[in-house]
């Protein structure tokens, strides 16, 4: 294989393969190989950890000899930014790959292509077309509330999922819950109804990637295919296919609270501060903040043993007859930091029952988040 | 067929086989009889392992002719009187199947001699014919002699096992008689380590019997709780063993096995211990004789306790008690690993002195027979092969209606306060510099006891913060399981779970404790009705905690977790309150310490 090509490409073809390389040791080394296969002009880049399989594929590429090898990614993906020639000229000769430059010469071992598994990139049925940069805001909005911890296995990952003609993305962990839904064309053609439970660090994945290929091109759309095992994302230049979790994901629907007695709005930035300031008086083993409402004001207290309690109010706007309620505060702080507005909406009804956080609630974009209060104190 | 009634020989040597498995349990039958005649000293000999001859010599109060002439008859004893006798039996033997048993089944002879008998008497069984008495040769005191065990029954001694087999199991039965009664020196012929003497202190024949080693790492047992007073030592975790078999349990100085005792002990190291490891413990329960049942089993090494469940929890209080007063050992430990065997030996630390003088009245050195008085109100009766009339009896077995701890507890140093820099290795171990040297600690390990702890400290207190669940889990249980359960919804609630009937099979999961990083209803579900099916039913909320936090405590920082200097210097802050620092719930160690006098010898700094 012996190719011409040029180096910020190569290096931009490389980066959104990467997340897909296995960082540990894995039964398989053909896995912390990136795959690379020159022909027609094109170079073809393939990574995966069986779970995640990425591919990425550059045009314009001089093919003086096709073919194709495995090469070590870390180092690979090293090299290529660490060289600073604005071309590149790549040979794989048998096991070993040559990079000559002007600052030097590189020579580094490879590995048989033979040894790389046929990645599986395909397509079946209607996909759902959706904006790229949509697709990617909806999933991280949410999936930071998804359960970290393996034994609760069904909500390890994020349910995409069309509800008439809108996409919705939700995450739950059991104590809260992430939910944002918005208008998408491409629903219009898919059954209601249709919906797949994605492993939250694969979609991660996929949205650095697609984040990464289609920066400077807000319009660029994905399409995405769901069979029983497997969802692909196709790109225009690159196609992510990831495994599906089964499992059966909670009934969302009916845990978000409708209709609350009573209506806060609060500033974003003095609501984020406020609750910063007395989770410094909380620990470990009580992760709790007070909330009270009266009138126009809410408190906002906490208390640690042995460390210190803490007390602070800011103004809101209210209806209804208030009340307390407590939360986990890393749960309100992990909301205010994807929000992009100034206000936020809170309702709930009594300390024990679920709050509501509204960050939009428009024709166009609804976004919420459910947080379960915390009793006993 | 034709339904007969068994001849007598027939129907002895039946018996026999109930009584007289092999020769360790003709041993343990006559030592108990020699303990139970008053004997200061008991020597044993063995050929073929005891399978061809099995001689025990007391200096007990012996026999006169009428009493020996009984001695081999069955169900003749001088333990009991009427059926009221067998509610409060103390005396280690009292059936009066053993002699009679041992005499059906070989060659048995009893040569015998009162203190104030001018000389001693004779009688000979072989093969369940008894001889006459006849005047004898002898000191004060008992000899019994047993030949050819099972010669009479072919299908037995077919299964004997080899001579050094069964002088195996002789000796575990001298080494348990040795340790319930420090009172009397025994010996074994050919065995150096069974030449013990009279008077001995517990800790003394522990590390006769089983090494120095393992004696310096012995914390004493010494607690009362409802008229139960449990004593003896609990080895250090250090000196875990990967089976049962070093787990020396006496009741009223008597040798008993015991499912719920054993697992009591394990409850009491869980914290302490790796799965897969068990703890050394020499434990002495001292009670009523009413309120246990000894008469379950022909070998008596099985009991029944009228309040099984109180009798747990007292044990296993007692060794926690114990087990909170571990010195430092973790240095030396270190030191093993670090500098090899020469320098581990210099690196042991200070034997454990200071043992309280353990409760000798009722573990030690008086007799059986005293006890048997005092269940009798004061009625002494001569057992054979004894003449001395009974010892004051203890009142340590007199119930006591304080409930608590007579051990002043001596705090392992915790190696959290005195840190003055750190480093962190591979993100999962803290390097510390300490006041003496240096310590290794496991931030996961370390940060799962300080979340234990603060859960505990909150249970303790009524104040558990619970996480309601956004859907509840919903789990379906066995119909027994969810009964349990649901019965303690109530102290479940107050740790911080809350559990509903759901209908059906089912429950449902409603809320969690908040502290938990990473809940999982089903595992702390199915942790507790584990611990239910074994009728371990905790009482206390904070025992509930305990329980279940100690299974599912996964909100710690993970190994790789990166910390930041704010974040370790927390840490460590909180762990220089913690009442345990040195293991995880788990049993893990968090930290490995080192003393700068190691240091030393290693890099030759010191000779």
């Amino acid at each position: 294989m012996k190719i011409l090509c040029d180096r910020s490409r190569l290096a931009a073809g490389l980066a959104p393969i990467m997340p897909a390389i296995p960082v540990k040791e894995t039964a398989k080394p053909a896995m912390k190989f990136v795959h690379i296969e020159a022909k027609d002009d094109k170079l073809v880049l393939q990574g995966s950890n069986m779970e995640l399989s990425i591919e990425v594929t550059i045009d314009s590429v001089k093919i003086e000899e096709p073919g194709r090898a495995l090469l070590p990614a870390k180092t690979f993906f090293a090299l290529i930014n660490e060289v600073t020639d604005p071309t590149l000229r790549i040979e794989v000769v048998g096991n070993r790959l040559t990079l000559p430059t002007s600052s030097g010469k590189f020579e580094m071992v490879t590995s048989s292509a033979e040894d790389y598994p046929d990645l599986s990139f395909v397509a079946d049925g209607k996909g759902l077309e959706i904006a790229c940069e949509r697709f990617a805001q909806q999933v991280s909005a949410t999936e930071f509330a998804c359960a970290k911890e393996a034994a609760r296995y069904a909500t390890n990952g994020v349910l995409l999922s069309v509800i008439d003609d809108r996409f919705a993305t939700v995450a739950t962990d059991g104590r809260r819950l992430a939910f944002m839904s918005a208008k998408c064309e491409g629903a219009a053609d898919i059954e209601s109804g249709w919906q797949v439970l994605l492993p939250h660090k694969s979609l991660q994945a996929t949205v650095r990637a697609i984040t990464a290929l289609t920066s400077g091109q807000p319009n660029a759309t994905l399409t995405i295919f769901v069979t029983a095992n497997m969802a692909l994302f196709v790109l225009p230049q690159a196609r992510v296919a990831m495994t599906v979790i089964q499992g059966v994901f909670p009934d969302y629907l009916s845990a978000i609270p409708r209709g609350c007695k009573s209506y806060i709005e609060f500033n974003k930035a003095l609501l984020e501060a406020n609750v910063r300031r007395t989770t410094v008086m909380t620990d470990d083993s009580n992760p709790a903040v007070r909330l009270v409402f009266e009138g126009s004001q809410a408190r906002f207290s906490s208390e640690a043993a042995g460390l210190g309690a803490a007390e602070t109010a800011m103004d809101v706007t209210m209806q209804g007859p208030g009340g307390t309620i407590v939360f986990n505060p890393a749960f309100i702080l992990e909301i205010l930091k994807v929000s992009k507005e100034d206000l936020v909406h809170f309702e709930f009804d009594d300390e024990n029952s679920p709050g509501k956080f509204v960050l939009s609630a428009d024709e166009e974009l609804e976004q919420l988040y459910v947080i379960m209060p915390i009793t006993g104190l | 067929m034709v339904i007969r009634v068994l001849a007598p020989a027939v129907v002895s040597k039946i018996a026999a086989g109930e009584v007289v498995e092999r020769p360790f349990s003709v041993l343990k039958e006559l030592v108990e009889n020699s303990l139970d005649a008053g004997s200061t000293r008991i020597a044993v000999e063995l050929e073929e392992g005891g399978k061809s001859l099995l001689r025990v010599r007391d200096d007990g109060k012996g026999m006169g002719p009428d009493d020996l002439a009984l001695a081999f008859v069955q169900h003749a004893t001088s333990k009991l009187v009427d059926v009221d006798d067998l509610d409060a039996i103390v005396s280690l033997g009292f059936r009066g199947e053993a002699l009679a048993s041992i005499g059906s089944v070989a060659r048995a002879r009893i040569v015998t001699r009162e203190a104030e008998s001018a000389s001693a008497f004779e009688v000979r069984a072989d093969a369940g014919v008894i001889s006459a008495v006849k005047p004898a040769a002898g000191p004060v005191g008992t000899l019994v002699e047993v030949r050819d065990l099972f010669y009479n029954v072919p299908a037995r001694r077919r299964f004997l096992r080899t001579a050094s087999a069964e002088r195996a199991r002789c000796l575990d039965v001298l080494t348990r008689a040795a340790l319930a009664h420090c009172g009397t020196a025994f010996c074994l012929e050919g065995a150096r380590g069974m030449d013990l003497h009279a008077g001995e202190a517990l800790e003394e024949r522990v590390a006769k019997l089983f090494g120095k080693e393992l004696a310096q790492k012995a914390l004493p047992i010494d607690y009362e709780q409802a008229g139960m007073r449990v004593g003896g030592l609990a080895i250090d975790p250090d000196g875990a063993r990967r089976d049962r078999s070093q787990q020396y349990l006496f009741v009223n100085g008597r040798p008993f096995q015991d499912a719920s005792i054993t697992h009591a002990l394990r409850e009491a190291y869980r914290e302490y211990l790796m799965p897969g490891k068990f703890p050394v413990v020499f434990l002495f329960l001292g009670i009523d004789p009413a309120r246990v049942d000894v008469n379950v089993h022909p070998t008596k090494s099985e009991l029944r306790f009228v309040e099984a469940r109180l009798v747990f929890s007292v044990v296993r209080r007692a060794v926690l008690a114990a087990l909170q007063t571990r010195t430092q050992r973790v240095g030396a430990r270190g030191a093993a690993q670090f500098d090899g065997a020469r320098s581990a030996a210099a690196a042991v630390p200070e034997p454990v002195t200071g043992f309280p003088d353990l409760p000798r009245g009722l573990f030690g050195d008086d007799g059986a027979a005293s006890r048997v008085a005092e269940a009798r109100g004061g009625h002494v009766v001569p057992a054979p092969g004894s003449g001395a009339p009974a010892p004051e009896v203890s009142a340590r077995l007199q119930p006591t209606a304080a409930s608590q701890p007579v051990t002043e507890l001596r705090r392992e140093p915790n190696p959290f306060r005195a840190v003055r820099h750190f480093l962190v290795i591979h993100d999962l171990y803290i390097l510390l510099e300490t006041e003496d040297g240096f310590s290794v600690v496991d931030q996961h390990a370390l940060h799962e006891r300080v979340i234990y702890e603060k859960l505990l400290a909150q249970s303790r207190s009524g104040t558990v913060a619970v996480q309601r669940l956004l859907v509840p889990e919903v789990l379906d249980l066995a119909p027994a399981d969810k009964e349990a359960l649901l019965e303690h919804a109530a102290a479940l609630e107050t740790a911080g779970v809350l559990v509903r009937d759901f209908g059906g099979a089912s429950i449902k999961v409603e809320g969690m404790p908040a502290a938990l990083r990473r809940p999982d209803p089903k595992a702390l579900v199915d942790g507790l009705v584990a611990e239910l099916r074994l009728g371990e039913v905790p009482r206390e909320p904070h025992e509930v905690l305990e329980r279940l936090h100690s299974r599912a405590c996964r909100s710690a920082i993970m190994a790789g977790d990166r910390l930041t200097e704010v974040e370790i210097l927390a840490l460590l802050e909180a762990a220089s309150k913690l009442e345990h620092p040195h293991n995880c719930p788990h049993g893990r160690p968090t930290v490995l310490s080192y003393s700068s006098a190691q240091l030393e010898r290693y890099f030759k700094r010191r000779v």
